[in-house]
């Protein structure tokens, strides 16, 4: 992630926030969404996306699905059973998280 | 518009030189590869394949391989923990403690031969199940970190006659795999493999020693509860291997054949 440290401790919520939107997704296919979301703010580097990506699958949060597209294999991540499970409270963890922070750094905002 | 098979393959080779050697994580980098420069090229109908993988390659090479090897390293140390729970399970620890009781309840006496036999007959057979089962995905990042649990029970044999000497060699090797791992990335990795031969070295003629001096310890009752002991890290073992095996043929079902 090339932006911002402050976003890699959200790598993993974000990628679980695009599937649950969408049924599979592969790698590139994240890296564009999030960056035509943010409209170029936000730019996932592989070196971060992919670990992160193997990571959850090794937990059993994403499933792999390997097909042939257009001449070559191209591997689809989804969410399974538990990762549906997961990225609800992860959600939840990130929105309180935020909600945190605008407390801390607009007080008034929080006070109202 | 879409790559042709000639321009994946120059893609893929490229990958490979770069030491990208696992199938399924270069399938992968392939893809992202691919798609990046095929968006690229939709844009500017100008270009060349060549110009702008190049272009690609020089923006973004350090960061596609950034991590390949710390996370083979993770994928081994976690097929070694899988491997290691194993021994946690009901039926495992059930074995266990029949090994601990049964050389002293029934008198076995077993030879020496018909022990190194058996170890050897399934050492055999655990090779060749990885072989042909593994054989369409042993490239693969799993396939490849599924050999260090292949090896283990190698040694197995080595300690018939005095298991023993078990005592010393495990608790040194899993010290000197923790120092290991905790300055293989401080330090280089000619460095690192110098210092664990000098480790090596430094405890075989003590290992020597105490595999002799320790053999008058050596009873009936121990080699059996160790041989026991042995056709339950075979279990665990082939327990392992066809869980890894269910779990590659659901993920890559049809892609190697």
């Amino acid at each position: 992630m090339s932006n911002s440290k402050l976003y890699k401790g959200s790598l993993a919520t974000i990628i679980l926030k695009l599937l649950s939107q969408q049924d599979k997704m592969y790698g590139y296919e994240i890296t564009q969404k999030v960056k035509g979301l943010t409209k170029g703010e936000l730019n996932i580097t592989e070196g971060a996306l992919y670990p992160a990506l193997h990571k959850l699958e090794a937990e059993g949060v994403l499933e792999v699905e390997v097909v042939r597209v257009d001449n070559r294999l191209r591997k689809y991540y989804k969410l399974t059973e538990k990762g549906k499970i997961e990225t609800v409270s992860k959600l939840a963890e990130l929105e309180e998280y935020i909600k945190n922070m605008q407390v801390l750094f607009n007080p008034k905002f929080g006070l109202e | 518009m879409n790559l042709s098979k000639e321009e994946l393959q120059f893609i893929d080779t490229y990958l490979k030189n770069s030491d990208v050697i696992y199938t399924d994580i270069r399938l992968e980098l392939t893809d992202h590869v691919a798609s990046a420069i095929e968006v690229e090229l939709a844009e500017n109908s100008d270009e060349i394949f060549y110009k702008v993988f190049k272009s690609y390659m020089v923006q973004n090479k350090k960061s596609l391989l950034k991590n390949i090897e710390v996370e083979q390293v993770k994928l081994r140390d976690k097929i070694i923990k899988r491997f290691g729970k194993g021994f946690l399970a009901k039926e495992v620890l059930f074995l266990l403690v029949l090994a601990l009781l049964t050389p002293s309840l029934l008198e076995l006496n077993f030879s020496e031969d018909i022990l190194m036999g058996v170890n050897l007959g399934i050492g055999v057979i655990v090779l060749l199940y990885y072989f042909i089962f593994f054989h369409k995905t042993k490239k693969t990042s799993i396939g490849a970190a599924l050999m260090f649990i292949i090896l283990i029970p190698i040694y197995i044999p080595f300690y018939i006659k005095n298991p023993i000497s078990l005592l010393f060699l495990i608790p040194v090797m899993v010290i000197v795999t923790l120092l290991h791992k905790k300055i293989e990335k401080k330090i280089s990795k000619m460095l690192s493999r110098g210092l664990m031969v000098f480790f090596i070295g430094l405890f075989s003629p003590l290992f020597i020693w105490f595999t002799k001096w320790s053999e008058q310890f050596v009873t009936e009752n121990i080699l059996e509860g160790y041989f026991f002991f042995q056709l339950i890290i075979w279990y665990v073992l082939f327990k392992t291997l066809m869980t890894y095996k269910k779990e590659l043929d659901s993920k890559y079902k049809g892609v190697f054949s």
